[in-house]
Protein backbone atom coordinates (compact mmCIF):
# COMPACT_ATOMS: atom_id res chain seq x y z
CA UNK A 1 0.00 0.00 0.00
CA UNK A 2 1.37 3.39 -0.97
CA UNK A 3 1.91 5.97 1.75
CA UNK A 4 -0.24 8.29 -0.33
CA UNK A 5 -3.30 6.13 0.28
CA UNK A 6 -3.28 6.98 3.99
CA UNK A 7 -5.31 9.89 5.28
CA UNK A 8 -3.79 12.62 7.43
CA UNK A 9 -5.12 10.99 10.62
CA UNK A 10 -3.74 7.59 9.58
CA UNK A 11 -0.29 8.80 8.60
CA UNK A 12 0.00 10.86 11.81
CA UNK A 13 -0.70 7.72 13.83
CA UNK A 14 1.73 5.59 11.83
CA UNK A 15 4.48 8.16 12.31
CA UNK A 16 3.76 8.39 16.05
CA UNK A 17 3.87 4.61 16.32
CA UNK A 18 7.20 4.58 14.46
CA UNK A 19 5.75 2.31 11.74
CA UNK A 20 7.07 4.76 9.16
CA UNK A 21 9.62 7.56 9.30
CA UNK A 22 8.89 11.24 8.71
CA UNK A 23 11.73 11.28 6.18
CA UNK A 24 10.16 8.50 4.10
CA UNK A 25 6.79 10.23 4.12
CA UNK A 26 8.22 13.62 3.17
CA UNK A 27 10.39 12.20 0.39
CA UNK A 28 7.46 10.31 -1.14
CA UNK A 29 5.31 13.43 -1.04
CA UNK A 30 8.07 15.50 -2.65
CA UNK A 31 8.44 12.89 -5.38
CA UNK A 32 4.70 13.13 -6.07
CA UNK A 33 4.99 16.95 -6.19
CA UNK A 34 7.60 16.56 -8.94
CA UNK A 35 5.42 14.10 -10.88
CA UNK A 36 2.63 16.66 -10.58
CA UNK A 37 4.71 19.68 -11.64
CA UNK A 38 2.83 20.30 -14.92
CA UNK A 39 -0.33 21.07 -12.94
CA UNK A 40 1.22 24.27 -11.51
CA UNK A 41 -0.14 23.63 -8.03
CA UNK A 42 2.89 25.15 -6.28
CA UNK A 43 4.54 28.53 -6.24
CA UNK A 44 7.34 27.47 -3.86
CA UNK A 45 8.45 24.00 -2.78
CA UNK A 46 10.66 23.55 0.33
CA UNK A 47 12.53 20.44 -0.71
CA UNK A 48 15.78 20.47 1.31
CA UNK A 49 14.18 22.22 4.27
CA UNK A 50 11.34 19.68 4.51
CA UNK A 51 13.74 16.73 4.46
CA UNK A 52 15.93 18.38 7.10
CA UNK A 53 12.95 18.96 9.38
CA UNK A 54 11.73 15.39 8.78
CA UNK A 55 15.10 13.98 9.81
CA UNK A 56 15.08 16.10 12.96
CA UNK A 57 11.55 14.94 13.77
CA UNK A 58 12.62 11.30 13.32
CA UNK A 59 15.43 11.83 15.82
CA UNK A 60 12.98 13.38 18.25
CA UNK A 61 10.68 10.37 17.89
CA UNK A 62 13.63 8.09 18.58
CA UNK A 63 13.90 9.94 21.87
CA UNK A 64 10.12 9.47 22.37
CA UNK A 65 9.50 13.19 21.94
CA UNK A 66 6.34 14.03 20.01
CA UNK A 67 6.01 17.66 18.94
CA UNK A 68 2.22 17.49 18.58
CA UNK A 69 -0.72 15.73 16.93
CA UNK A 70 0.63 16.42 13.42
CA UNK A 71 4.21 15.32 14.14
CA UNK A 72 5.95 14.82 10.79
CA UNK A 73 2.81 15.17 8.63
CA UNK A 74 3.44 17.01 5.32
CA UNK A 75 0.97 19.79 4.59
CA UNK A 76 0.81 22.77 2.21
CA UNK A 77 -0.11 26.44 2.67
CA UNK A 78 -1.81 28.76 0.23
CA UNK A 79 0.65 31.45 -0.80
CA UNK A 80 -1.20 34.29 0.90
CA UNK A 81 -0.30 32.88 4.34
CA UNK A 82 2.88 34.33 5.83
CA UNK A 83 5.74 31.97 6.51
CA UNK A 84 8.71 33.62 8.20
CA UNK A 85 11.70 33.93 5.90
CA UNK A 86 9.88 32.43 2.91
CA UNK A 87 8.48 34.22 -0.11
CA UNK A 88 4.75 34.91 0.22
CA UNK A 89 3.42 36.25 -3.05
CA UNK A 90 -0.36 36.15 -2.74
CA UNK A 91 -0.15 34.79 -6.27
CA UNK A 92 0.88 38.25 -7.45
CA UNK A 93 3.75 39.91 -9.26
CA UNK A 94 3.38 42.90 -6.93
CA UNK A 95 4.38 40.83 -3.87
CA UNK A 96 6.64 38.54 -5.87
CA UNK A 97 9.67 39.25 -3.68
CA UNK A 98 7.87 39.74 -0.38
CA UNK A 99 9.45 37.80 2.49
CA UNK A 100 7.51 38.12 5.78
CA UNK A 101 9.37 38.53 9.05
CA UNK A 102 6.93 36.40 11.01
CA UNK A 103 4.62 33.41 10.65
CA UNK A 104 0.90 33.80 10.24
CA UNK A 105 -0.73 32.55 13.43
CA UNK A 106 -2.20 29.54 11.59
CA UNK A 107 1.22 28.63 10.18
CA UNK A 108 2.84 28.97 13.62
CA UNK A 109 0.17 26.77 15.20
CA UNK A 110 0.52 24.06 12.57
CA UNK A 111 4.31 24.10 12.95
CA UNK A 112 3.92 23.89 16.72
CA UNK A 113 1.71 20.84 16.22
CA UNK A 114 4.53 19.15 14.28
CA UNK A 115 3.30 19.63 10.70
CA UNK A 116 5.98 19.87 8.03
CA UNK A 117 5.21 22.55 5.46
CA UNK A 118 6.16 21.16 2.06
CA UNK A 119 5.37 24.22 0.01
CA UNK A 120 3.29 27.28 -0.77
CA UNK A 121 0.50 26.68 -3.23
CA UNK A 122 -0.68 28.50 -6.31
CA UNK A 123 -3.79 30.64 -6.03
CA UNK A 124 -5.90 33.14 -7.90
CA UNK A 125 -4.00 36.42 -7.80
CA UNK A 126 -4.66 38.08 -4.43
CA UNK A 127 -7.46 35.51 -3.94
CA UNK A 128 -9.62 37.68 -6.19
CA UNK A 129 -11.19 35.04 -8.42
CA UNK A 130 -12.34 31.44 -8.55
CA UNK A 131 -10.20 29.70 -11.18
CA UNK A 132 -6.49 29.83 -10.16
CA UNK A 133 -5.71 30.69 -13.77
CA UNK A 134 -2.67 32.61 -12.61
CA UNK A 135 -0.65 34.38 -15.30
CA UNK A 136 2.31 35.05 -13.00
CA UNK A 137 2.93 31.51 -11.69
CA UNK A 138 1.17 29.38 -14.29
CA UNK A 139 -2.40 28.29 -14.85
CA UNK A 140 -3.28 25.62 -12.30
CA UNK A 141 -4.88 22.42 -13.61
CA UNK A 142 -7.44 20.10 -12.08
CA UNK A 143 -6.02 16.66 -11.18
CA UNK A 144 -9.27 15.04 -12.32
CA UNK A 145 -9.03 16.58 -15.80
CA UNK A 146 -6.02 18.56 -17.01
CA UNK A 147 -8.22 20.71 -19.30
CA UNK A 148 -10.17 22.04 -16.34
CA UNK A 149 -9.29 24.38 -13.51
CA UNK A 150 -9.11 23.29 -9.86
CA UNK A 151 -11.38 26.24 -8.89
CA UNK A 152 -10.08 28.86 -6.55
CA UNK A 153 -8.91 30.91 -5.17
CA UNK A 154 -7.24 28.15 -3.11
CA UNK A 155 -6.87 26.00 -6.23
CA UNK A 156 -3.26 24.97 -5.66
CA UNK A 157 -4.07 23.62 -2.22
CA UNK A 158 -7.07 21.72 -3.58
CA UNK A 159 -5.16 20.28 -6.53
CA UNK A 160 -2.11 19.24 -4.51
CA UNK A 161 -4.11 17.55 -1.74
CA UNK A 162 -6.27 15.72 -4.29
CA UNK A 163 -3.14 14.57 -6.14
CA UNK A 164 -1.74 13.20 -2.84
CA UNK A 165 1.22 15.60 -2.77
CA UNK A 166 0.34 16.32 0.86
CA UNK A 167 -2.10 15.07 3.49
CA UNK A 168 -3.87 18.37 3.99
CA UNK A 169 -3.51 22.05 3.39
CA UNK A 170 -4.74 25.50 4.18
CA UNK A 171 -6.89 27.70 2.02
CA UNK A 172 -8.61 30.99 2.62
CA UNK A 173 -12.27 31.65 1.92
CA UNK A 174 -13.99 34.98 1.36
CA UNK A 175 -16.76 34.21 -1.14
CA UNK A 176 -16.12 30.46 -1.40
CA UNK A 177 -12.40 29.94 -2.00
CA UNK A 178 -12.04 26.91 0.29
CA UNK A 179 -15.36 25.27 -0.55
CA UNK A 180 -14.95 25.60 -4.33
CA UNK A 181 -11.61 23.74 -4.61
CA UNK A 182 -12.91 21.16 -2.13
CA UNK A 183 -15.99 20.57 -4.30
CA UNK A 184 -14.28 20.23 -7.69
CA UNK A 185 -11.35 18.15 -6.35
CA UNK A 186 -13.36 15.57 -4.29
CA UNK A 187 -12.13 16.96 -0.99
CA UNK A 188 -13.42 18.21 2.34
CA UNK A 189 -13.10 21.94 2.99
CA UNK A 190 -14.16 23.99 5.97
CA UNK A 191 -14.97 27.67 5.97
CA UNK A 192 -14.94 28.29 9.74
CA UNK A 193 -17.17 30.75 11.58
CA UNK A 194 -15.79 34.29 11.18
CA UNK A 195 -13.40 34.81 14.09
CA UNK A 196 -12.90 31.10 14.88
CA UNK A 197 -9.48 31.05 13.18
CA UNK A 198 -7.02 33.94 13.27
CA UNK A 199 -6.39 35.94 10.10
CA UNK A 200 -3.18 37.45 11.46
CA UNK A 201 -0.43 37.24 8.87
CA UNK A 202 -2.73 36.50 5.94
CA UNK A 203 -2.92 38.84 2.93
CA UNK A 204 -6.49 40.20 3.07
CA UNK A 205 -9.15 40.19 0.38
CA UNK A 206 -12.35 41.44 2.06
CA UNK A 207 -11.79 42.11 5.75
CA UNK A 208 -15.29 41.33 6.96
CA UNK A 209 -15.55 37.97 5.18
CA UNK A 210 -12.01 36.56 5.12
CA UNK A 211 -11.47 33.20 6.83
CA UNK A 212 -8.75 30.55 6.83
CA UNK A 213 -9.53 26.85 6.97
CA UNK A 214 -8.36 23.33 6.15
CA UNK A 215 -8.75 21.35 2.94
CA UNK A 216 -8.31 17.60 3.44
CA UNK A 217 -9.39 14.23 2.07
CA UNK A 218 -11.64 13.30 4.99
CA UNK A 219 -13.85 14.98 7.55
CA UNK A 220 -11.84 13.66 10.52
CA UNK A 221 -8.65 15.12 9.00
CA UNK A 222 -10.38 18.46 8.67
CA UNK A 223 -11.48 18.35 12.32
CA UNK A 224 -7.98 17.40 13.41
CA UNK A 225 -6.49 20.38 11.59
CA UNK A 226 -9.10 22.76 13.02
CA UNK A 227 -8.21 21.50 16.52
CA UNK A 228 -4.74 22.89 15.93
CA UNK A 229 -5.73 26.11 14.16
CA UNK A 230 -8.74 27.39 16.10
CA UNK A 231 -8.73 29.79 19.02
CA UNK A 232 -8.38 33.39 20.05
CA UNK A 233 -5.35 35.34 18.86
CA UNK A 234 -4.59 38.69 20.44
CA UNK A 235 -2.93 39.80 17.18
CA UNK A 236 -6.28 39.58 15.39
CA UNK A 237 -8.84 41.92 16.92
CA UNK A 238 -11.70 40.13 15.17
CA UNK A 239 -10.73 36.69 16.44
CA UNK A 240 -13.30 35.27 18.83
CA UNK A 241 -12.89 34.52 22.53
CA UNK A 242 -15.54 31.80 22.38
CA UNK A 243 -13.97 28.62 23.80
CA UNK A 244 -12.69 26.07 21.30
CA UNK A 245 -13.48 22.39 21.69
CA UNK A 246 -12.21 19.03 20.50
CA UNK A 247 -13.71 19.10 17.01
CA UNK A 248 -13.42 15.31 16.69
CA UNK A 249 -15.49 14.60 19.81
CA UNK A 250 -18.88 14.24 18.09
CA UNK A 251 -17.77 12.48 14.93
CA UNK A 252 -19.31 9.14 15.87
CA UNK A 253 -22.64 10.38 17.22
CA UNK A 254 -24.52 9.77 13.98
CA UNK A 255 -27.36 11.93 12.69
CA UNK A 256 -30.48 10.05 13.75
CA UNK A 257 -33.18 12.61 14.54
CA UNK A 258 -31.05 15.57 13.44
CA UNK A 259 -33.03 18.24 11.58
CA UNK A 260 -31.71 19.10 8.13
CA UNK A 261 -33.08 22.11 6.26
CA UNK A 262 -33.25 22.51 2.50
CA UNK A 263 -33.92 26.02 1.25
CA UNK A 264 -37.32 26.24 -0.42
CA UNK A 265 -37.29 27.19 -4.12
CA UNK A 266 -33.55 27.80 -4.16
CA UNK A 267 -31.53 24.59 -4.51
CA UNK A 268 -33.25 22.81 -7.39
CA UNK A 269 -33.50 25.19 -10.33
CA UNK A 270 -30.00 26.41 -10.85
CA UNK A 271 -27.73 23.39 -11.19
CA UNK A 272 -26.18 21.34 -13.94
CA UNK A 273 -28.33 18.18 -14.22
CA UNK A 274 -25.78 15.80 -12.69
CA UNK A 275 -25.24 18.15 -9.74
CA UNK A 276 -29.00 18.21 -9.24
CA UNK A 277 -29.13 14.39 -9.20
CA UNK A 278 -26.23 14.09 -6.73
CA UNK A 279 -27.85 16.67 -4.45
CA UNK A 280 -31.18 14.83 -4.49
CA UNK A 281 -29.36 11.56 -3.73
CA UNK A 282 -27.56 13.20 -0.82
CA UNK A 283 -30.83 14.43 0.67
CA UNK A 284 -32.30 10.94 0.25
CA UNK A 285 -29.24 9.46 1.95
CA UNK A 286 -29.67 11.79 4.93
CA UNK A 287 -33.29 10.62 5.26
CA UNK A 288 -32.20 6.96 5.14
CA UNK A 289 -29.70 7.70 7.87
CA UNK A 290 -32.49 8.88 10.14
CA UNK A 291 -32.28 12.65 9.75
CA UNK A 292 -35.47 14.69 9.59
CA UNK A 293 -35.38 16.71 6.35
CA UNK A 294 -37.64 19.72 6.03
CA UNK A 295 -37.97 22.74 3.78
CA UNK A 296 -37.04 26.10 5.26
CA UNK A 297 -37.79 29.62 4.05
CA UNK A 298 -34.84 31.98 3.67
CA UNK A 299 -36.27 35.26 2.37
CA UNK A 300 -34.51 38.02 0.42
CA UNK A 301 -31.99 35.71 -1.30
CA UNK A 302 -32.74 37.63 -4.50
CA UNK A 303 -30.24 40.24 -3.30
CA UNK A 304 -27.53 37.84 -2.13
CA UNK A 305 -25.34 38.22 -5.22
CA UNK A 306 -25.81 42.00 -5.26
CA UNK A 307 -24.70 42.40 -1.65
CA UNK A 308 -21.80 39.99 -2.07
CA UNK A 309 -20.73 41.86 -5.21
CA UNK A 310 -20.48 45.15 -3.31
CA UNK A 311 -18.82 43.83 -0.12
CA UNK A 312 -16.34 41.76 -2.12
CA UNK A 313 -15.45 44.87 -4.11
CA UNK A 314 -15.33 47.78 -1.69
CA UNK A 315 -13.20 46.02 0.92
CA UNK A 316 -10.54 44.81 -1.57
CA UNK A 317 -10.56 48.30 -3.14
CA UNK A 318 -9.41 49.86 0.12
CA UNK A 319 -6.47 47.45 0.38
CA UNK A 320 -5.39 47.74 -3.28
CA UNK A 321 -5.92 51.45 -3.92
CA UNK A 322 -2.29 52.54 -3.75
CA UNK A 323 -1.09 49.78 -6.09
CA UNK A 324 -3.99 50.49 -8.45
CA UNK A 325 -2.94 54.12 -8.64
CA UNK A 326 0.72 53.44 -9.21
CA UNK A 327 1.25 50.04 -10.85
CA UNK A 328 -2.06 48.70 -12.23
CA UNK A 329 -0.24 47.04 -15.13
CA UNK A 330 1.39 44.64 -12.64
CA UNK A 331 -1.94 42.86 -12.05
CA UNK A 332 -3.26 40.15 -14.35
CA UNK A 333 -5.95 41.55 -16.65
CA UNK A 334 -8.87 39.77 -14.95
CA UNK A 335 -7.89 40.95 -11.48
CA UNK A 336 -7.09 44.46 -12.71
CA UNK A 337 -10.56 44.69 -14.24
CA UNK A 338 -12.21 43.46 -11.03
CA UNK A 339 -10.22 45.95 -8.98
CA UNK A 340 -11.02 48.84 -11.29
CA UNK A 341 -14.67 47.91 -10.89
CA UNK A 342 -14.28 47.55 -7.14
CA UNK A 343 -13.30 51.23 -6.94
CA UNK A 344 -16.61 52.29 -8.50
CA UNK A 345 -19.07 51.62 -5.69
CA UNK A 346 -20.28 54.32 -3.35
CA UNK A 347 -20.33 54.35 0.42
CA UNK A 348 -24.13 54.18 0.51
CA UNK A 349 -24.14 50.99 -1.56
CA UNK A 350 -21.61 49.44 0.82
CA UNK A 351 -23.70 50.30 3.87
CA UNK A 352 -26.78 48.90 2.15
CA UNK A 353 -24.87 45.64 1.63
CA UNK A 354 -23.95 45.54 5.30
CA UNK A 355 -27.58 46.17 6.21
CA UNK A 356 -28.51 43.29 3.92
CA UNK A 357 -26.01 41.19 5.88
CA UNK A 358 -27.91 42.02 9.09
CA UNK A 359 -31.16 41.10 7.37
CA UNK A 360 -29.97 37.72 6.05
CA UNK A 361 -28.05 36.91 9.24
CA UNK A 362 -31.16 37.46 11.32
CA UNK A 363 -33.23 35.34 8.90
CA UNK A 364 -30.80 32.43 8.89
CA UNK A 365 -30.52 32.51 12.69
CA UNK A 366 -34.31 32.15 12.82
CA UNK A 367 -34.00 29.16 10.48
CA UNK A 368 -31.42 27.58 12.82
CA UNK A 369 -34.03 27.60 15.58
CA UNK A 370 -36.01 25.11 13.49
CA UNK A 371 -33.24 23.01 11.94
CA UNK A 372 -29.74 22.01 13.04
CA UNK A 373 -28.05 22.43 9.67
CA UNK A 374 -28.85 23.51 6.12
CA UNK A 375 -27.62 21.41 3.18
CA UNK A 376 -27.10 22.84 -0.31
CA UNK A 377 -24.98 21.93 -3.32
CA UNK A 378 -21.57 23.59 -2.93
CA UNK A 379 -21.53 24.72 -6.54
CA UNK A 380 -24.16 24.51 -9.29
CA UNK A 381 -21.55 22.97 -11.60
CA UNK A 382 -18.49 20.71 -11.77
CA UNK A 383 -14.96 21.88 -12.68
CA UNK A 384 -15.13 24.33 -15.61
CA UNK A 385 -12.79 24.23 -18.58
CA UNK A 386 -9.78 26.50 -18.38
CA UNK A 387 -10.34 29.84 -20.07
CA UNK A 388 -14.12 29.69 -19.95
CA UNK A 389 -15.53 32.77 -18.19
CA UNK A 390 -19.19 31.73 -18.20
CA UNK A 391 -20.94 28.70 -16.75
CA UNK A 392 -23.48 26.77 -18.84
CA UNK A 393 -26.61 25.90 -16.92
CA UNK A 394 -29.78 24.02 -17.98
CA UNK A 395 -32.04 25.47 -20.65
CA UNK A 396 -29.25 27.08 -22.64
CA UNK A 397 -28.78 29.56 -19.81
CA UNK A 398 -25.29 30.92 -19.16
CA UNK A 399 -24.19 32.83 -16.12
CA UNK A 400 -21.02 34.75 -15.38
CA UNK A 401 -18.75 32.64 -13.21
CA UNK A 402 -18.83 34.91 -10.17
CA UNK A 403 -22.62 34.93 -9.86
CA UNK A 404 -22.78 31.17 -10.42
CA UNK A 405 -20.12 30.57 -7.79
CA UNK A 406 -21.86 32.68 -5.17
CA UNK A 407 -25.35 31.22 -5.58
CA UNK A 408 -24.74 28.94 -2.58
CA UNK A 409 -21.39 29.93 -1.09
CA UNK A 410 -22.25 33.58 -0.48
CA UNK A 411 -24.91 32.64 2.08
CA UNK A 412 -22.25 31.63 4.63
CA UNK A 413 -19.85 34.34 3.46
CA UNK A 414 -22.30 37.20 3.99
CA UNK A 415 -23.66 35.86 7.30
CA UNK A 416 -20.32 34.75 8.78
CA UNK A 417 -21.57 31.21 9.42
CA UNK A 418 -19.47 28.04 9.14
CA UNK A 419 -19.83 25.77 6.10
CA UNK A 420 -18.33 22.37 5.31
CA UNK A 421 -18.09 21.05 1.76
CA UNK A 422 -17.91 17.26 1.45
CA UNK A 423 -17.67 14.94 -1.58
CA UNK A 424 -21.08 13.89 -2.95
CA UNK A 425 -20.25 11.77 -5.97
CA UNK A 426 -19.38 12.41 -9.60
CA UNK A 427 -20.97 13.68 -12.80
CA UNK A 428 -21.23 11.61 -15.99
CA UNK A 429 -17.72 12.74 -17.01
CA UNK A 430 -16.29 11.53 -13.70
CA UNK A 431 -15.84 15.01 -12.24
CA UNK A 432 -16.43 15.49 -8.50
CA UNK A 433 -19.57 17.07 -7.05
CA UNK A 434 -19.75 18.55 -3.54
CA UNK A 435 -22.50 19.38 -1.07
CA UNK A 436 -22.27 21.95 1.71
CA UNK A 437 -23.42 21.56 5.29
CA UNK A 438 -24.00 24.95 6.89
CA UNK A 439 -24.64 25.66 10.58
CA UNK A 440 -25.02 28.47 13.08
CA UNK A 441 -21.99 30.31 14.47
CA UNK A 442 -19.39 28.05 16.11
CA UNK A 443 -21.27 24.87 15.12
CA UNK A 444 -18.17 23.34 13.52
CA UNK A 445 -18.42 20.15 15.60
CA UNK A 446 -21.98 19.64 14.40
CA UNK A 447 -20.94 20.12 10.77
CA UNK A 448 -18.17 17.57 11.20
CA UNK A 449 -20.63 15.16 12.82
CA UNK A 450 -23.03 15.39 9.87
CA UNK A 451 -20.24 15.32 7.30
CA UNK A 452 -18.56 12.32 8.92
CA UNK A 453 -21.76 10.27 9.00
CA UNK A 454 -22.45 11.08 5.35
CA UNK A 455 -18.86 10.41 4.31
CA UNK A 456 -18.86 6.98 5.91
CA UNK A 457 -22.16 6.03 4.28
CA UNK A 458 -21.06 7.11 0.79
CA UNK A 459 -17.24 6.68 0.75
CA UNK A 460 -16.85 9.03 -2.22
CA UNK A 461 -13.68 10.34 -0.57
CA UNK A 462 -11.91 7.09 -1.33
CA UNK A 463 -11.81 7.75 -5.06
CA UNK A 464 -8.62 9.46 -6.24
CA UNK A 465 -7.68 11.04 -9.57
CA UNK A 466 -5.37 8.94 -11.79
CA UNK A 467 -2.50 11.38 -11.28
CA UNK A 468 -2.44 10.36 -7.60
CA UNK A 469 -0.87 7.05 -8.77
CA UNK A 470 -2.63 4.92 -6.20
CA UNK A 471 -5.09 2.04 -6.40
CA UNK A 472 -8.55 3.46 -6.14
CA UNK A 473 -10.23 2.11 -3.07
CA UNK A 474 -13.76 2.63 -4.39
CA UNK B 1 -35.92 54.04 -9.82
CA UNK B 2 -34.76 55.38 -13.16
CA UNK B 3 -33.07 52.83 -15.44
CA UNK B 4 -29.81 54.42 -16.49
CA UNK B 5 -27.50 53.49 -19.32
CA UNK B 6 -24.06 54.20 -17.97
CA UNK B 7 -21.22 55.56 -20.09
CA UNK B 8 -17.50 56.05 -19.64
CA UNK B 9 -18.31 59.49 -18.25
CA UNK B 10 -19.78 57.82 -15.18
CA UNK B 11 -16.58 55.82 -14.77
CA UNK B 12 -14.64 59.06 -15.06
CA UNK B 13 -16.39 60.39 -11.94
CA UNK B 14 -14.84 57.65 -9.80
CA UNK B 15 -11.60 57.79 -11.74
CA UNK B 16 -11.26 61.45 -10.83
CA UNK B 17 -12.29 61.15 -7.20
CA UNK B 18 -9.95 58.22 -6.52
CA UNK B 19 -7.12 59.50 -8.76
CA UNK B 20 -6.85 56.20 -10.60
CA UNK B 21 -5.32 57.66 -13.76
CA UNK B 22 -7.41 55.35 -15.96
CA UNK B 23 -6.93 55.86 -19.68
CA UNK B 24 -9.91 56.23 -22.04
CA UNK B 25 -9.13 52.74 -23.27
CA UNK B 26 -9.36 51.29 -19.74
CA UNK B 27 -12.69 53.02 -19.20
CA UNK B 28 -14.03 51.45 -22.39
CA UNK B 29 -12.77 48.00 -21.32
CA UNK B 30 -14.48 48.42 -17.94
CA UNK B 31 -17.82 49.67 -19.27
CA UNK B 32 -19.57 46.28 -19.76
CA UNK B 33 -18.59 45.11 -16.30
CA UNK B 34 -19.53 48.50 -14.86
CA UNK B 35 -23.05 48.30 -16.28
CA UNK B 36 -23.53 44.73 -15.04
CA UNK B 37 -22.27 45.39 -11.50
CA UNK B 38 -24.11 48.70 -11.18
CA UNK B 39 -27.34 46.93 -12.05
CA UNK B 40 -26.71 44.61 -9.10
CA UNK B 41 -26.06 47.56 -6.79
CA UNK B 42 -29.22 49.26 -8.07
CA UNK B 43 -31.28 46.16 -7.26
CA UNK B 44 -29.91 46.31 -3.74
CA UNK B 45 -30.64 50.04 -3.50
CA UNK B 46 -34.20 49.59 -4.73
CA UNK B 47 -35.05 47.47 -1.70
CA UNK B 48 -32.63 48.59 1.00
CA UNK B 49 -33.34 52.32 0.64
CA UNK B 50 -37.01 51.75 1.53
CA UNK B 51 -38.47 51.35 4.99
CA UNK B 52 -38.31 49.06 6.92
CA UNK B 53 -35.03 47.94 5.27
CA UNK B 54 -33.41 51.38 5.52
CA UNK B 55 -33.76 51.17 9.30
CA UNK B 56 -31.72 47.97 9.61
CA UNK B 57 -28.45 48.48 11.47
CA UNK B 58 -25.56 47.36 9.23
CA UNK B 59 -23.12 44.64 10.38
CA UNK B 60 -19.55 45.40 9.47
CA UNK B 61 -17.99 43.10 12.06
CA UNK B 62 -19.23 39.88 13.60
CA UNK B 63 -19.86 39.70 17.33
CA UNK B 64 -22.01 36.52 16.72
Amino acid sequence: MSIREYTLSEIAEKIRNKEISCETVVKECLEQCKQFADYNAFITLFEEQSIAVAKAYDEMLDADYVVGPLHGVPIVLKDNIYLKGSRTTGGSKILGDFIPGYDATVAARLKSAGAIILGKTNMHEFAYGGTTENIHYGIAHNPWDFKRNPAGSSGGTGASVAARCAFGGLGTDTGGSIRLPASVNNLVGLRPTIGRVSNYGIIPLAYSEDTCGPITRTVEDCALMLNVMAGHDYHDKNSSKVETEDYTKDLNRGIFGLRIGIIKDYCTQHNQPDVEVRYDEAIQKFKEMGAVVREVELPDLDLLISAQTVVDAVEPAAYHLDWMRNQPEDYGEDVRLELEMSMMFGGTQYVQSLAYRSLLKSAIEDVFKDVDVIVTPTLPYTAPEIGKPVIDLPGGFSQDALAAIWHYTAIASITGKPALSVPAGFDSAGLPVGITIMGDSFAESLLFRVGYAYQNETEFFKKAPKIANIDNLM
Amino acid sequence: MENRLYTTEDIEVFNKILQLNMSEERKKILLTTFRDRMSRAEALDAKMSKKPYSEIVPSNIFLH
